[in-house]
């Protein structure tokens, strides 16, 4: 059997593998690429020292899931047009939260804890994702990621930090709801409301100015207070004036009901702050008995010192405050309630006073005294309207411009309230070039592998069924099979077919015995392979003393010395010098008509001559046959 | 697309070319021998005449739809040159993102600003893409980056291959811009056209006036507490400015503007403005009453505030050396006392302007101007609205003259056309590839086609 030659075996295969890996590892790419997604990544964090104890700025539970929350989403998929195409739920499964621990601080927190102290520390770093798949992209992952930051940090602050609203309670007020009074009593104190939020602010950053308005908070509040001073307080005073109502009788009887609430109420105050009293003598009572009104401040210094307290310990207010507070508060409400009542009887009176024009009609009669006396009157209610109606656009288009400042201001506070420490990268999930190089170099060593297995396997077939065991060479099936392969192909130039038979073997076989024709034909393979030495030579035994031998590169007289060497070497040897060996030697070389592996064959056959090796006499002979 | 097409029938040709004399090769070798093979190859003839003109020649009609192909392809960077790009914020300290390079509005602005035709915004934006030039990781902290460079690509499609490539990626770079500086850059509105005077209560004239002036005195205020020593070309600061305004407002709207109207009871509708300024009275005397319970209700309770409980209210904390002590800290009086105050203030104020509008309803009642008098407020009013513009643009400049200085423009942008290099790089490979295929068809003729 041949050797163990891995180069051998890689050899014969090398062109197939590396088409066989190249395609291969082509599959192996379109089918990562495929199944790749790009997952966008950013990293935040919230500066707020509350952030480290898990809290938001209001001092609520920080809850970082609130970034893929519907709520957060839902306006996401609007703001990009988005709606039916994506559900909000397939998005949110796609986004990922990561909290970045400080070591430091965990460390710091595994030591307090071990030494039995509380000690609480949550991560204020996160890295927010979003994966897209292939189809959609890296930018849809990223522009996603930065939609749904956006949105989130406009809601933090609104949520957390800017929470006092600024809206619009007059945008749907109808008109035909409310009589003239109440309509004005409702867009004053919507104003009254929405210029306390807007203090509020001015108080939080004075010269905060919207760069798409154009406008800062104090100037809003101006511009209310504007529209207050002039237009509302001129319709007040026109109202109260020409007693313009839609129904008297409905109106008086709303504000004698209101007096009414409000004596229910002040009744149910003062029965309220009496016990408060109550309860304040006994509490100080009760203290002063039980010595407390007499602790030192060293008894709770030492108390301190026992608890080792460091941190801030919350809200302290004291019970006998809050006692205090609350008779406060109820005697507030009582007398804010009487006031009330007393504007209440101020407006009963305004509607129902009588000029004196109408000859007291109006005191029976369901309208007021101006309107069934002054011919103006539809007018002057007329023009009321219309300037209610001016007034209500002029809100409208001021709390435009209030809300969009606002809406900055929400962005502004979530940005300085959450940074963001790296922007959004994408990347993708799966290194298609790194795992296509592994795929390739894993299919390169399986392909070599299964060359070297199926090389070594040949070799094995090669030698069970293609090689004479007696004499080491190919056999006659392998001549067979040689002769079939060269079928449809053309020789190339300097083929050279060689034949030796051995002539007389069944006389040699007869006459000396079996084993001496088989020694005869081994020392003829012996002396074959040596005289063609390196030559590029397929030996075959094709059986009964025949041989077969192809050669390459070579020519007609080259071979026919290797013969003639081969000859001489015949007639020296050493063993079996009495055996008289006959045998024939045909040689055939390509040339143009002659390129075809059977006429070659056939021609070396014919040019077949006999000789005899005879070495007793000390002679050959030449016999023609 | 025409010309997307040619380009890539060119190259099937070719290629087929290429495909067809690589196979006759092969399957013709089979008919010579290996030194038969070597003849051939050796002896072809490799610098044929014609090869070299027909490859001349096709690299050209390539090189000509080639270029049509590049120009549909062009891409720019825009820069962020402000401070706080680096905290990844738009210089008014909201949140960057960048995907709003190549928004709805920026598209739609984009097409307007270049009156393009046949494009809608869907479309066009369909041919953009943005990402950042330089991005980071979040794997470690040092791999952290925020992105100020952004690169934006435009490559034409069928519905925008009518388009000049250049052009529209000048106009989506320039819209942005106007788009960025309208939107986030420092910004003070103007007051958006004149009242009409003539049909506005004098007093109330003031009011506006005052509102105005105090708008403009906020925004200088304000771009004075980012930066109090940035000086203009004038040599003015926002400080300077201000004060001067101030000032303008203090002598010629509250002194005498104010005072004229006051002292000679210039009014245009004598009964209804009084009307209006009683009913303020009667609406700021019921707040003047609530506050004045308010007081009178800290004031009581902080009477019956038992003076043994205070003692108890000593709150324990500790000094900068970690020492305790007994801190005396706010009680139930100290925020009633403080509450006193405040509406003790609220009593105040609602009282003055009580007086106030008594003191404007005596000087109407008792006065009766005469036309001289209408016209020189009216000629005052006009002078000082006049300033207050003035004022305003002096402002609005300062303001300009500061962000230009702070902000270094803003964003940068430049635009990257057709690499001559790149498209010389392609024809030569493109040459090569068709010598090739020509002399390949040349060879396979020389192979018999029979053994």
């Amino acid at each position: 059997m041949k050797n163990f030659q891995i180069l051998r075996y890689l050899k014969k295969l090398l062109p197939l593998i590396i088409v066989f890996c190249l395609v291969a590892t082509y599959a192996v790419y379109f089918k990562l690429s495929g199944a790749n997604s790009y997952i966008a990544s950013e990293v935040i964090h919230y500066n707020d020292e509350q952030a480290e104890k898990g809290l938001a700025p209001t001092g609520d539970k920080l809850d970082v899931n609130e970034i893929k929350s519907s709520a957060v989403m839902s306006k996401v998929v609007d703001k990009m047009g988005l709606t039916g195409i994506y559900s909000v739920d397939s998005l949110i499964s796609r986004i990922d939260i990561t909290p970045i621990e400080d070591a430091d601080k965990v460390a710091q927190k595994e030591a307090k804890l071990e030494e039995g102290e509380e000690y609480i520390y949550e991560p204020s770093t996160f890295i927010v994702s979003f994966a897209a798949t292939s189809g959609e992209g890296p930018d849809f992952a990223r522009t996603i990621l930065d939609e749904t930051l956006d949105v989130y940090f406009e809601r933090f602050s609104q949520k957390y930090v800017n929470v006092a609203p600024a809206n619009n309670t007059i945008e749907n007020l109808d008109k035909n709801d409310y009589d003239f009074i109440e309509m004005m009593e409702l867009i004053d104190t919507s104003i009254d409301n929405t210029l306390s939020t807007l203090y509020q602010r001015m108080e939080q950053n004075n010269y905060y100015r919207s760069t798409e308005t154009g406008v800062s908070f104090a100037e809003l509040a101006d511009d209310f207070n504007y529209l207050r001073q002039v237009k509302v307080s001129s319709l007040f005073s026109k109202i109260y004036k020409y007693q313009i109502t839609k129904d008297k009788s409905v109106l008086i009887s709303d504000y004698t009901t209101r007096i009414d609430n409000n004596n229910i109420s002040n009744a149910k105050d003062a029965s309220i702050v009496e016990d408060v009293v109550t309860v304040i003598d006994a509490y100080v009572k009760k203290m002063r008995e039980s010595g407390n009104t007499n602790i030192t401040y060293e008894y709770i210094l030492d108390n301190l010192h026992e608890r080792n307290l460091q941190e801030y310990v919350g809200d302290q207010t004291v019970t006998y405050d809050e006692l205090i507070y609350s008779w406060r508060d109820h005697n507030e409400s009582r007398e804010h309630a009487i006031i009330d009542s007393a504007y209440c009887s101020y407006v009963i009176n305004t509607f129902s006073n009588c000029t004196g024009n109408c000859g007291e009609q109006c005191k029976t009669s369901g309208k007021t005294c101006t309107e069934l006396c002054n011919t103006q009157y539809a007018a002057i209610r007329e023009n009321v309207e219309k300037e209610i109606n001016t007034l209500l656009d002029e809100l409208t288009a001021l709390y435009g411009i209030t809300m969009k400042t606002n809406d900055e201001y929400n962005k502004y506070l979530g940005a300085s309230y959450i940074s963001v420490l790296s922007s959004a990268s994408v990347r993708e999930s799966v290194n298609v070039p790194l795992y296509t190089a592994i795929a390739f170099f894993f299919l390169v060593v399986l392909c070599c592998g299964g060359a070297i297995v199926l090389g070594r396997a040949g070799d094995i077939i090669n030698y069970i069924f293609y090689t004479d065991h007696l004499t080491g060479y190919n056999n006659r099936a392998y001549l067979d099979k040689y002769l079939k392969s060269k079928d449809k192909k053309l020789l190339d130039d300097g083929v050279v077919y060689c034949l030796v038979d051995i002539s007389n073997l069944v006389h040699i076989n007869t006459e000396y015995s079996r084993d001496v024709g088989d020694e005869i034909i081994k020392m003829f393979t012996s002396y074959i392979k040596e005289t063609f030495g390196k030559s590029k030579t397929e030996y075959i035994y094709n059986g009964n003393g025949s041989f077969v031998m192809l050669t390459e590169e070579a020519d007609y007289i080259t071979v026919e010395d290797i013969m003639r060497l081969f000859r001489l070497r015949l007639d020296e040897r050493e063993e079996h010098r009495n055996v008289v060996i006959e045998y024939k030697i045909g040689i055939a070389e390509t040339f143009k008509e002659n390129k075809t592996a059977r006429k070659l064959l056939s021609e070396a056959i014919e040019s077949k001559k006999g000789y005899v090796s005879f070495l007793e006499q000390n002679k050959n002979e030449q016999l023609k046959v | 697309m025409v010309t997307a097409l040619f380009q890539k029938l060119i190259i099937l040709i070719v290629g087929v070319l290429f495909l067809t004399s690589a196979a006759l090769i092969y399957f013709r070798s089979k008919n010579v021998n290996r030194a038969e093979r070597t003849q051939i190859f050796k002896t072809a003839e490799y610098l044929n005449a014609w090869i070299i003109l027909i490859c001349f020649i096709t690299t050209m009609v390539y090189g000509i739809f080639n270029h049509y192909e590049l120009k549909k392809s062009v891409h720019a960077i825009i820069s962020l040159n402000y401070s706080e790009a680096s905290q990844a914020l738009n210089s008014n300290g909201t949140r960057y993102n960048m995907a709003e390079i190549i928004s709805d509005e920026v598209v739609d602005r984009a097409i307007k600003k270049g009156a393009l035709e046949d494009v809608t915004v869907k479309q066009l934006k369909s041919c953009l893409v943005v990402y950042p030039c330089v991005q980071g990781g979040v794997g470690d902290e040092s791999e952290y980056h925020i992105s100020t460079e952004f690169a934006v690509e435009y490559h034409a499609s069928k519905d925008t291959d009518h388009l000049d490539s250049e052009n529209v990626i000048k106009l989506i770079t320039a819209a942005y811009k106007e788009y960025y500086i309208e939107k986030y850059t420092d910004n003070f509105s103007l007051s958006s056209e004149k009242p009409d005077f003539a049909k506005m209560e004098y007093m109330d004239i003031v009011s506006y006036l005052d509102k105005e002036t105090g708008a403009v005195l906020n925004y200088l205020y304000g771009m004075a507490e980012k930066n109090p020593s940035f000086v203009t070309e004038n040599n003015s600061t926002f400080n300077s400015i201000a004060g001067k305004v101030y000032q303008f407002k203090e002598t010629q709207i509250n002194q005498n503007l104010r005072s004229l109207i006051l002292q000679n009871g210039v009014v245009r509708d004598k009964g209804g403005y009084i009307d209006r300024l009683a009913y303020q009275n009667k609406n700021v005397d019921f707040d003047r009453r609530k506050n004045n319970a308010s007081y009178n209700l800290c004031n009581q309770a902080i009477e019956m505030y038992s003076e043994e409980m205070t003692r108890v209210v000593l709150v324990p904390t500790w000094d900068q050396s970690g020492k305790y002590y007994m801190g005396r800290t706010k009680v139930g009086v100290d925020e009633l006392s403080v509450m006193a105050t405040n509406f003790s203030n609220y009593v105040a104020s609602n009282e003055k302007e009580i007086m106030d509008n008594n003191l404007i309803i005596n000087k109407i009642a008792e006065k009766t101007p005469n036309a001289g008098l209408y016209a020189s407020a009216d000629s005052l009013i006009e002078s000082i609205y006049n300033s207050i513009k003035g004022f305003e643009k002096e402002a609005i400049n300062a303001g300009r003259e500061y962000s230009s200085h702070k902000m270094n423009q803003c964003i940068a942008v430049t635009i990257y056309g057709i690499s001559l290099m790149n498209e010389l790089k392609t024809l030569l490979l493109f040459a090569a590839f068709v010598y090739v295929s020509l002399i390949l068809r040349h060879i396979s003729k020389k192979f018999p086609k029979k053994a």
